[in-house]
């Protein structure tokens, strides 16, 4: 009972046994689950608009900067607070900077941080909890209790507490925020690893003499993959919010550095004159891309509770 | 029943004390240290020594975290050099601003999340329920900031029907004397605890419809509503209120956001300040009070639940 919730994010653990795409399949033959995983993950619409606001809006912010070129960071201070027009769509900030081309720089640093969040986090979590489940008993309870105390700290604190004392820099703000996401995939891990353990096949590598290293890496953790992918996918859209709230409390990276928190924190200061392209385009985005990420990560859980359903 | 209770307040108290553990190294990772914070820089080698000895901090570290945990157990909290007032001093004024924050802000998003998510799960894939859905998608994926800034310049700014900040001059319970300024910030959290709420809501009712005990009721012919009324909205109702207690750390989180755009003045917004100020002991008092609550709520809501549902068994 415990276990079933990690943390209070859409993603972690929250069971959602909705499925769209339920009742139009049936399984031919085993051994063709990760054809069927795809195949009712590309059924679901939701899934496949995430997957096209995220080719989009990943395109918009790498290859954007291609074609439309300037500078960033260039301050033209006769030219503060313009409207969109000619030369430049999304206007000016109060620092003259263009809105286009800032849009497509912060992004791209909010995509490699949330992605790079993701990967360390998930990986970190998933050999965490199958190394707690695996060998239960002490191990197990000292570690999950230590993960137990870690998700009680709100990780927006200690974050805003340890800027506090460091300046963060990219890869600060990536360890930190990996910090505090391996959680719930440590707990997802170890919930799963607790009922692979005493399945058939770990036994029969048992009763063979295979080593307890062989089982984990070869059994275990290729097992645990699936959870974690999905898992993996809400903890992109998890640490791109975060990372927003960190920009706008002043505690991103360091300002003349383009973040789509920072441009909302300085444009809303405008909401008295209107300047609405400095209020509505970055925090759009936000919303866009977190959004496209969770309804993959949803997708992706349906579609691998369905295959664990056929069976 | 007895045995359960007892082996988790047990493991609830494991857990507190790795949370003072924690608290108590990020103490020890300040740069420099408390005596040279505290004194400032043109104090003398023997103004420090005298600072530390008088404090316990030149005794050997593990001796420093029981001074520490005994001085916890005798309910100090530390000390806000910058305030000059003791951390529980700022607490106690501050808190009661939360609960009049957060409160009303759970009960209302409450009130609108179990009927949606049930009527949801009860219709599912219909109109209603992809409409429900994609709101709470876009409400999640709001960073919560930029929705109570959203709610601040149309309603305060642009249409001029709600004051802009919390009200200034009252604190706790006769802030509720000035409804009027409460309204946004206690908005901006219902919108983002809702999207939560309802869509946790509606996967607990689906989970339930596929129950064996749902079967059998309606097999004796019970009315779909009292199914709903009588079998799901019971089950359901009790694992939200399990939900409650693990959210506490989001709920404080964004009770910060809320209390930093509308100056409201509860904890989240003292540590807030006291990061901007440098204020460590208040910082660290404040995260491990939330800490300990959060455990001890996980604690009463997992007590609570086992006593309510008797089906729950655990090891």
């Amino acid at each position: 009972m415990t276990d079933v919730l990690a943390g209070p994010s859409l993603g972690d653990g929250v069971p959602d046994p909705s499925l769209p795409g339920e009742g139009g399949l049936v399984d031919k033959q085993g051994g063709q689950s990760s054809w069927l995983l795809l195949r009712t993950f590309a059924e679901n619409k939701l899934a496949l608009v995430g997957v096209g606001l995220v080719v989009t809006i990943a395109g918009f912010c790498f290859l954007g900067p291609l074609f439309y070129h300037g500078d960033s960071l260039a301050t033209r201070l006769m030219d503060y607070n313009l409207p969109p027009g000619a030369g430049m769509p999304l206007g000016t900030d109060d620092s003259g900077r263009d809105v286009l081309l800032r849009l497509m720089l912060g992004g791209q640093s909010s995509l490699e941080i949330g992605i790079a969040v993701a990967l360390l986090a998930t990986s970190f979590g998933a050999v965490w909890g199958t190394l707690a489940g695996f060998f239960g008993g002490l191990p197990d309870a000292v570690m999950m209790r230590f993960v137990d105390a870690m998700l009680a700290i709100p990780a927006l604190f200690l974050f805003l507490f340890l800027a506090s004392v460091v300046q963060p820099n990219l890869w600060l703000i990536i360890v930190v925020l990996s910090v505090f996401s391996w959680l719930a995939p440590a707990r997802l891990a170890r919930g799963e690893v607790l009922s692979l353990r005493t399945r058939e096949y770990v036994d029969a590598v048992r009763s063979m003499g295979g080593k307890r290293s062989r089982i984990i890496m070869r059994h275990l953790l290729p097992n645990v993959m699936g959870t974690i992918v999905v898992n993996a996918t809400f903890q992109v859209a998890d640490a791109i919010i975060v990372l927003a709230l960190l920009s706008y409390l002043g505690f991103g990276l360091a300002p003349p550095a383009p973040t789509w928190g920072g441009m909302l924190s300085s444009g809303v200061l405008y909401f008295y004159d209107g300047y609405w392209w400095e209020i509505y385009p970055a925090g759009l985005m936000i919303v866009l891309t977190v959004v496209a990420f969770n309804f993959i990560g949803d997708a992706l859980r349906d579609a691998s509770e369905v295959r664990l359903q056929r069976r | 029943m007895i045995r359960y209770s007892i082996s988790r307040v047990l493991q609830a108290l494991v857990v507190i004390l790795i949370v003072t553990l924690v608290v108590f190294v990020l103490q020890h990772l300040l740069p420099g240290n408390e005596a040279r914070a505290v004194l400032g820089v043109r104090a003398t080698p023997g103004e420090i020594n005298a600072f530390e000895r008088a404090n316990g901090l030149n005794r050997p570290i593990p001796i420093q975290y029981l001074d520490y945990l005994s001085r916890l157990v005798h309910g100090n909290l530390g000390f806000s050099y910058k305030l000059n007032e003791s951390v529980v001093t700022v607490l106690r004024d501050d808190i009661p601003n939360d609960i009049v924050l957060v409160v009303p802000a759970i009960l209302i998003s409450l009130l609108i999340a179990i009927p949606v998510g049930m009527y949801q799960a009860l219709h599912r894939n219909r109109a209603f329920d992809y409409a429900a859905t994609g709101t709470a998608f876009v409400l999640y994926s709001m960073p919560s900031f930029w929705t109570g800034l959203l709610l601040v310049g149309w309603f305060a700014i642009d249409l001029r029907w709600l004051p802009p900040e919390a009200p200034q001059n009252s604190s706790g319970i006769s802030m509720l004397a000035h409804p009027a300024g409460l309204v946004l910030p206690v908005a901006t959290l219902v919108l983002v605890y809702i999207a939560f709420f309802s869509r946790y809501m509606r996967s607990s009712v689906i989970d339930t419809l596929a129950q064996d005990y749902i079967r059998t009721a309606r097999a004796k012919g019970m009315s779909e509503r009292a199914v709903a009324l009588h079998h799901i909205f019971h089950n359901s109702f009790l694992s939200i209120v399990t939900l409650l207690g693990l959210s506490l750390p989001a709920i404080f989180t964004v009770g910060l956001i809320a209390e930093q755009i509308f100056n409201l003045q509860g904890i989240g917004l003292a540590f807030y300040t006291a990061v901007g100020n440098k204020d460590y002991p208040l910082e660290l008092g404040v995260v491990l009070v939330i800490g300990v609550a959060t455990v001890i709520g996980n604690m009463l809501a997992d007590i609570g639940y086992a006593v309510l549902d008797p089906r729950v068994r655990y090891d």
